[in-house]
């Protein structure tokens, strides 16, 4: 049954139907079982761990690896036994399973939450209900499985050959690396090992591409995907408590269930708590792991999504040779998105797991269109269920993407065209597989779920009208992450816009109320003093090249300009080959066309409407596109290099990717220093600044609960919170404050709780309502105006 | 997970026995080699502390300090002896010897004191500073521990 992957320029071969083999027992680099042995083994796993978790036994690592793998790993094997005839062929269907099981453990968490309480049971989804309820869903995926209990499916060994045994040695190398780094920077350590890290990461692909016609296809998959756990683990594992932006919100939304063993929309009815992968999923993945809450997103969140580049690989197998889809993949994940913000938008990985299981249905040739019509839809409820935003974008790239679609053949017959001879005839040629129905019953799900269901759909309509009133030219706020974009936007300064706003919006309050503050003066002014942004100091190489008279900070700025303009000029000049060469790389798809196409009128969308930017971000957006386009930057790259210097067009295609893996991860400003730090390398930099909870922090709030909220009813007014502070408190508290901390809104009756942040680095955040305005802290004048009740050195409550 | 590998290659047939049990001694000297470096190097102390570093929790040390009743008493009258009481909390992760320095800043001049305390980790210890206002005015209460934490509170006296 083998056959060997020597294409260099095409496609994947079709895959082997599963199962072929015929009898138990080992054949070369497979272990050949019988359904009902597996069946067996997993069942034998499920009751292992259900005694450990029903005995409340915390053995560290093994009561959370058996948990995870009741959970997830032994419904996707039974679920894969049961459906292996329908799945998508090879591994993009053995993957399909993971989403597949997530949706099922979302329905059927939600059918004991709806249900239970029915009978009387108001805390559905405590230990004993998710533990019998993912029992119940075992055995029962279990004996239907028992109909394949002949049939003999393979299992994979550890491969003989040199080359993969070192493969797979430095994925468990480079996760582990990316662990210890991380566990050390949260530990006061440098970033030595994490930066180490990433080296070991870009050596590891590049020893795949170098070998990919050597490597079984196995092997590939897990290294792409301990590539992409280990991006994700060196910022997730940051910090010993909930660290970043989203996540902040998404830990209140999963901790408001997991405390009540019970979801309810009612509770918070926020679109955040509609999104089932915050709620429900976490809550049933926290009583089988019995981990600390935070640790569910830190840790198994990212076991789950790292499985989404991998699926992504799939998708560009299914239309490039295996050099583009290694690029691809390299891009997706070296993206600064992936591994710096998708840890901290857990519910967004979710979505993305969906979209990316709905774009390899879309893409299998060989599913039928009835099967890839239900898979669509099924994927379809999943991406509903796990996040609004990922939904609202999936649609609207599909539903573009079917519209280009239908327009293609007549587009082919413009007379332009025609007399061009481009490849446009032979897209339309191509099978169409994107069809309208299964978008149309996702935009009905979403309907029904974010409508009548859960009534969170009013955000929805707030974002529509401003997008309406920006494109009628109304006033609008703006991402910051806009200067993604292709063509400048606009002369004025963001930050003194957001000046003027905190100027305003205090002067209307101070005049309101005009006895409730302290007398401006003495280190209290309306005006804001901005603080500066901190930067890296140069290291010994970026010593010797500022000698040598190179401006190391301007290197990295401009490499990083580039870097964004680059891939956007890289990505349109890939499409426009794909769509208008004859003979350019890849299978002809007029589906992929039309998705590249939609996916990049959504950024341009996202670029050109301020408001859209505000509610998804040009970065999200432009990530969730490259699951899509990513081949296309490939493509673009490869398009510098005449076709007949294959070999050169490969390699300088493949140091391209290297490049901007290199600097986009931190590497290159790290080995050179004078540049902002990232958080995945460094204990400084904004993101630390802002997002990283301290010790002390926790000490602070944790004083406050008791000595002041305990049995009071303190309301919002009487304690001000920086913004930052306030939204980590409420992932472990149930705190209510006034979130901002601006010494000339500082009421004199109140309580001024001042973080690590606010103390220690001199840093303050005012919510402008479209970001933060970060200013210096006047320390000294707080400590004039009101007493100092409770200090750590590194923070303080002011009364 | 149930894998079918799809397009694998064929991996090359296993050389004879014979090379492959002249190969045993060199493993087993190579693995010798390895596990008398590692009892070597776990031996080491700055090895174990960067194992440690590596691997566990090291929560970074500190230390709380504040007045046990939050808001300070308004307009004291001058007299009327006045006790602040405050709390010294423990996480420097050992017992920790802390210098505690009290003192009241009065119209009249400043009165400090130290006391020593040995307080054990995760513990806390509680004591107060007392005063009797002898004329109105402001009345500046500090504390302040070794380690650089400070807590203060303005008493007001009057008649």
């Amino acid at each position: 049954m083998s056959t060997t992957d020597h294409d260099l320029t095409g496609p994947a071969p079709a895959e082997p139907t599963e199962p072929v083999l015929s009898g138990a027992g080992r054949h070369g680099s497979l272990a050949l079982l019988t359904g009902g042995r597996l069946v067996l083994a997993l069942l034998a796993l499920a009751a292992a761990a259900t005694a450990v978790a029903a005995a409340g036994a915390h053995v560290a690592l093994v009561t959370p690896i058996l948990g995870l793998v009741a959970v997830i790993a032994v419904p996707a094997g039974l679920l894969y036994i049961n459906l292996h005839q329908y799945l998508p062929e090879g591994a993009g269907g053995r993957l399909l399973t993971i989403p597949l099981t997530l949706l099922m453990l979302m329905l059927v968490g939600l059918a004991l939450n709806t249900f239970l309480p029915l009978v009387g049971d108001s805390t559905p989804l405590g230990t004993t209900g998710v533990l019998c309820a993912t029992d119940g869903l075992i055995f029962v995926l279990a004996v239907a499985a028992l109909r394949y209990r002949a049939v003999v499916f393979s299992v994979p060994l550890p491969p003989a050959a040199s080359t993969s045994r070192l493969v797979l040695g430095g994925s468990l190398a480079v996760v582990g690396l990316a662990v210890v780094g991380s566990i050390r920077l949260d530990n006061g350590a440098g970033g030595g090992v994490a930066l180490g890290a990433l080296i070991a990461e870009a050596a590891l692909f590049v020893l795949i591409v170098a070998r990919r016609d050597d490597l079984p296809s196995g092997v590939i998959h897990a290294a792409l995907y301990a590539i992409a756990l280990a991006l994700l683990f060196s910022t997730s594992l940051r910090g010993w408590y909930t660290t970043g932006h989203d996540v902040r919100l998404e830990m209140f939304v999963f901790r408001l269930t997991a405390t009540n063993q019970h979801w309810s929309i009612a509770q918070f009815r926020d679109p955040y708590n509609a999104c089932l992968s915050l709620t429900i999923l976490p809550t049933m993945i926290l009583r089988w792991t019995g981990v600390a809450a935070p640790f569910v997103f830190k840790v198994f969140f990212q076991v789950l999504f790292a499985a989404c580049p991998v699926l992504v690989y799939r998708f560009a197998r299914v239309f490039f040779s295996k050099l583009i889809a290694l690029l691809s993949f390299i891009y997706v994940v070296g993206f600064v998105t992936f591994f710096q913000d998708m840890p901290m938008l857990n519910r967004q990985e979710m979505g993305y797991l969906f979209f990316a299981g709905i774009l390899v249905v879309i893409a299998d040739p060989r599913l039928s269109p009835n099967l890839r019509r239900v898979w669509f839809v099924v994927l379809s409820v999943g991406m509903v269920l796990s996040h609004y935003s990922t939904t609202f974008f999936a649609i609207g790239v599909l539903a573009v993407a079917w519209c280009i679609g239908a327009v293609l053949p007549f587009v082919s017959r413009l007379r332009l065209f025609t007399r061009l001879r481009t490849g446009i005839p032979q897209l339309v040629e191509s099978p169409r597989r994107l069809t309208i129905g299964p978008v149309l019953a996702l935009v009905l799900v979403s309907f029904l779920w974010t409508t009548p269901l859960t009534h969170t759909s009013s955000s929805v309509g707030s974002d529509f009208t401003a997008v309406v009133d920006a494109l009628r030219g109304g006033p609008g706020g703006r991402a910051s992450d806009t200067s993604f974009a292709l063509v400048p936007l606009g002369s004025t300064s963001a930050s003194q816009a957001a000046v003027d706003l905190v100027m305003k919006d205090t002067n209307a309050a101070r005049a309101a109320h005009p006895d409730s503050y302290y007398a401006l003066g003495s280190g209290i002014s309306v005006a804001p003093n901005l603080a500066a942004s901190s930067t890296l100091p140069l290291t010994s190489l970026g010593r010797f090249a500022s000698k040598e008279g190179v401006d190391v900070h301007e290197v990295t700025a401009a490499v990083r300009r580039w870097s964004a303009l680059l891939l956007q000029l890289f990505i349109v000049l890939g499409l426009a080959g794909f769509v208008l060469l004859r003979r350019g790389e890849g299978t002809r798809s007029r589906d992929l066309a039309a998705l590249g196409l939609a996916a990049l009128v959504g950024l341009a969308l996202q670029v050109l409407v301020p408001a859209l930017s505000v509610q998804y971000g040009v970065a999200r957006a432009l990530e969730q596109s490259l699951l899509i386009v990513s081949p296309f930057w490939v493509l673009g790259t490869m398009l510098l290099i005449p076709a007949r210097f294959g070999r050169l067009r490969a390699t300088v295609a493949t140091v391209l990717a290297l490049a901007f893996f290199i600097s986009s991860t931190g590497v290159l400003p790290q080995v050179l220093g004078a540049y902002g730090p990232q958080l995945n390398l460094n204990n400084s930099g904004d993101y630390y600044d802002e997002y990283y909870l301290h010790n002390q922090d926790v000490a602070t709030v944790s004083w406050l609960q008791r000595a002041v909220y305990d049995g009071s009813s303190t309301t919002t007014s009487d304690v001000q919170m920086d913004p930052t502070l306030l939204a980590m408190a409420r992932t472990f508290t149930n705190l209510n404050a006034t979130n901002n901390v601006y010494p000339a809104l500082v009421q004199r009756n109140a309580y001024v709780v001042l973080s690590y942040e606010n103390v220690v680095l001199d840093r303050a955040n005012y919510d402008t309502g479209s970001g933060y305005l970060v200013y210096n802290y006047p320390l000294g004048a707080m400590d004039q105006l009101k007493n100092l009740v409770y200090s750590t050195g590194a923070t303080r409550v002011y009364r | 997970m149930l894998v079918v590998e799809e397009h694998d290659v064929v991996a090359p047939p296993e050389t004879g026995g014979r090379q492959r049990r002249s190969r045993h001694p060199v493993i087993v000297l190579l693995a010798a080699a390895m596990l008398g470096g590692a009892a070597a190097v776990w031996f080491s102390p700055s090895f174990r502390h960067q194992v440690v570093l590596s691997t566990t929790e090291r929560a970074a040390p500190y230390d709380e300090l504040y007045f046990v009743s939050p808001t300070a008493p308004a307009n004291v009258p001058v007299g009327r002896a006045t006790s602040l009481r405050f709390t010294v909390v423990n996480h420097e992760g050992r017992t920790f010897r802390y210098e505690v320095s009290e003192g009241v800043g009065s119209p009249a001049g400043a009165h400090f004191s130290q006391v020593s305390v040995a307080v054990p980790d995760g513990d806390a210890w509680s004591g107060s500073v007392s005063f009797t206002p002898t004329q109105p005015g402001s009345y500046e209460v500090v504390v302040g521990l070794n380690p650089d934490v400070q807590i203060h509170a303005t008493v007001e006296a009057g008649r």
